[in-house]
């Protein structure tokens, strides 16, 4: 039934979504204003029908399992008999001594209760040497039933002749028998830790008539049937809460939802992508799969209205500079900018931090690729610069530097955000001969 | 659109209702059993188990020895049969038989109720031989090694064999007794002399002595010292009045019982029947040579030859063959069971 539905519905669904396209063209796609006025057929469906259904289950489950651990418990005790004729000696099998527990009470009752019968354990090779001269016996090999023993004849096996009557021993003398017990009538034998080995030998007499033997186990350990319903009616009860939730709401609607928290792990990606292009340098086949993304995500922004695209331009910059930035490798580079162009100080590291989106990027690339080539090689000479560079900041630079800033971000809304890409991988690119030319005028 | 969600919802409940049924249908026959009937598997057979724990050894051996007591006391050979069999019934009844007349038993027959080892089998098939050694007795006579055989399934074990280990002798080792040990057949190969060629060769050795052929296989004992002593102190008085004596021996391997040793030899016990037979010269009455032979012989009506049965148990331990290997009698019984004159 369920399968059924999720199959119908969102067949049901879609034929919807396309009558409400055609109805209304200049509709969102995602149909939220329908689905505020009232939920949908697949939601009616969902929580009406199917959740009922799984809650039902979930409670009969639950119910089964209360059960199971009462009124249906397995009993520990398990009694099971069948009844022989026509035989002297009858053999268990090995292993159906221990079969449910180590301890096994053994009965046997003759027909009449003139008999003298007698009950023995023995180990299993005694036993078949036992009864090996004898033409046939019976076997109990295991349980039919939880109420009866399954018995089958015994094979002779012929191996052992008879032994002459002057050594031969009576049942009960017997040295084999770790275990004997004898009496007329009933005879109950207890068999307490029983080896694997260890099997038991029922004498019923030469005479052979019948008797019914019992056996009893007392199990230590009871199967328990109760916790698999408990189990599945959990799992039922927590389908039926998801029925009633996530799985009632339009399939494209959830669908939606996934796509925007793929679009939350791009920007996290991108993020990740560009820490380890400052840090390992240009890195071109990286760099081709973030590029892409952002370009797919530029362009779906593209589609929609224009404050999304004006927030998603202050971010990318944001992002980006201040863990690729190495501060030694920034003093070395301004040291040499300044050493080339005194008129630009390290007033590009405040200014990137800002915004700036053309310049920042462009030197932020540079850098780590500096940083990355070079600032071991460095770190002794930028260390003797430190002080100076970061304290030598006078109060007319800081005025030039805030007007050159304001500039700027009158120039960076004009330009795209694809432009700021462009322009960042460009200086991403070409950072190598950027940093080349510095070692070069250093 | 509402009717066919009416005939949807409809159609929902019938299928609902099918597999609800169905459900409990499944279900329910889960519901009040006992579980899954277990079925009984033998045990996986990973290595051979002995035939008996040293309980039920000590157990039989507590009832043999019991037993012989109870008969010892008795002075009657007839409680024997129930415990003994082979040359350890016939050496015992020619026991009693003396000590009904001396009053007492045959200090070399006291048997020690402890032991210091235990030799099971772990053989399926019968016979079955355990082999136990004893403690010293109360007055330091030397370990008695047991050899208790159950002959078949519908049989009890029986005292089959006992020998007086020789002082200072260093018995072969065996499996622990909760392992078992394997018991060892008539032709064992690999050793210096298959089980039943020990027997006979040694039993060439007990009569040939030091010109036996096979006097280098086996090491010098204290049977073959003690018999060759006793032959040579007779000798000098049969000399005297132009007798003759000769000894036969002659090994049974039919009572011989074999256990494998934990170095991969054998340890036998086996029976050797003998016949001492001397005859005095110059019309001369041959005597017995000893007091036990004179109470079998229960007699004062002596002729010039004297024919003494013995009845000897020996227990060799036939190493593997080897550079040097010899074999080496470790214990021995020996008892005249029968005198007679001819």
């Amino acid at each position: 039934m369920n399968p059924n539905q999720d199959v119908i519905d969102p067949l049901e669904n879609r034929a919807e979504g396309q009558e409400s396209g055609a109805g209304n063209p200049g509709e969102n796609k995602d149909g939220e204003p329908k689905r505020a006025a009232r939920p949908t057929r697949h939601a009616m469906i969902m929580r009406g029908i199917v959740t009922p259904i799984f809650g039902l289950l979930a409670v009969a489950a639950v119910a089964l399992g209360i059960l199971n651990a009462t009124m249906w418990k397995p009993s520990s005790i398990i009694n099971a008999s069948a009844t022989i004729s026509g035989t002297q000696y009858v053999v268990t099998d090995p292993g159906v001594l221990p079969l449910l527990d180590r301890n096994a009470t053994l009965n046997v009752k003759p027909s009449s209760s003139s008999m003298q019968v007698c009950v023995a354990l023995g180990t299993s090779k005694d036993v078949a040497g036992w009864v090996a001269s004898e033409s046939s016996y019976q076997r109990i090999t295991g349980l039919a039933s939880w109420t009866s023993l399954a018995t089958q004849q015994g094979k002779a096996t012929g191996a052992a002749s008879e032994a002459s009557d002057d050594n031969a021993v009576a049942f009960k003398d017997s040295d084999m028998w770790s275990q004997v017990k004898c009496g007329k009538g009933e005879v109950t034998l207890t068999s307490t830790k029983t080896a694997d080995s260890t099997v038991a030998i029922v004498d019923l007499g030469k005479d052979a008539s019948s008797a019914e033997i019992s056996m009893r186990w007392v199990r230590s350990q009871v199967p328990d049937f109760a916790m698999p319903f408990y189990l599945s009616g959990g799992l039922l009860a927590v389908v039926a809460v998801l029925c009633a939730s996530v799985f009632a709401m339009p399939p494209h609607k959830r669908r939606k939802r996934m796509v925007e928290g793929k679009a939350v792990i791009h920007t996290d990606l991108s993020f990740a992508e560009r820490v380890e292009q400052g840090l390992v340098g240009t890195k071109l086949p990286e760099s081709v799969p973030a590029r892409k993304r952002r370009r797919h995500a530029a362009h779906r922004r593209g589609a929609k209205n224009e404050p999304e695209l004006e927030s998603e331009q202050i971010e990318t910059p944001v992002i980006v500079d201040p863990a690729a930035r190495n501060m030694v490798a920034d003093q070395q580079a301004q040291q040499s900018e300044q050493s080339e162009q005194s008129a630009q100080p390290e007033h590009d590291v405040f200014e990137a931090a800002e915004s700036g989106a053309e310049t920042g990027t462009q030197l932020g690339g540079a850098d780590g690729a500096h940083s990355a080539g070079h600032s071991y090689g460095h770190s002794g000479r930028a260390g003797s610069f430190d002080d100076q560079a970061t304290s030598v900041i006078t109060p007319d630079e800081l005025q030039a530097y805030f007007s050159r800033l304001a500039r700027e971000v009158q120039d960076g809304q004009s330009t795209g955000p694809d432009d700021a890409d462009m322009v960042d991988n460009v200086g991403t690119g070409s950072s190598d001969t950027h940093v080349d030319q510095q070692e070069e005028g250093k | 659109m509402s009717k066919r969600m009416h005939g949807l919802m409809r159609h929902g409940w019938v299928k609902l209702g099918a597999t609800a049924a169905a459900a409990l249908a499944l279900v329910l026959p889960l519901a009040a059993c006992e579980g899954q009937l277990p079925t009984a598997e033998a045990p996986a057979a990973s290595q051979p188990s002995p035939d008996l724990t040293e309980a039920q050894e000590k157990k039989i051996r507590t009832k043999i020895l019991e037993t012989l007591d109870e008969a010892d006391a008795a002075k009657s050979a007839d409680g024997y049969k129930a415990v003994m069999a082979g040359p350890q019934l016939e050496i015992r009844a020619s026991q009693v038989t003396i000590a009904q007349k001396s009053g007492s038993m045959n200090k070399y027959a006291t048997i020690p109720k402890d032991v210091s080892q235990v030799v099971i089998p772990t053989d399926d098939g019968w016979p079955r031989s355990v082999f136990t050694i004893t403690t010293t007795t109360e007055d330091q006579q030397s370990q008695r090694l047991l050899v208790l055989n159950q002959n078949s399934a519908r049989e009890n074990y029986k005292l089959v064999a006992m020998a007086r280990l020789f002082d200072g002798v260093s018995m072969p080792k065996f499996e622990i007794p909760t392992h078992g040990s394997q018991m060892g057949t008539a032709k064992d190969t690999g050793l210096v002399a298959t089980p039943t060629d020990a027997l006979t060769q040694y039993a060439d050795v007990l009569q040939n002595g030091s010109s036996s052929q096979y006097a280098s296989t086996f090491t010098d004992d204290m049977l073959r010292q003690r018999i060759a002593s006793l032959t040579s102190t007779v000798q000098e008085g049969i000399a005297r009045n132009n007798g003759t004596q000769q000894q036969t021996f002659t090994a049974v391997p039919d009572q011989m019982w074999v256990m494998r040793t934990a170095d991969g030899g054998d340890l036998v016990v086996g029976r050797i029947d003998s016949t001492w037979t001397r005859q005095a010269g110059d019309g001369r009455e041959s005597q017995p040579a000893s007091d036990d032979e004179r109470i079998l012989y229960n007699s004062d009506h002596y002729t010039s030859i004297m024919k003494v049965t013995y009845v000897n148990v020996v227990a060799l331990y036939v190493p593997q063959s080897g550079d040097g290997a010899q074999i080496t009698a470790v214990g021995a019984d020996r008892q005249p069971v029968k005198v007679e004159a001819l």
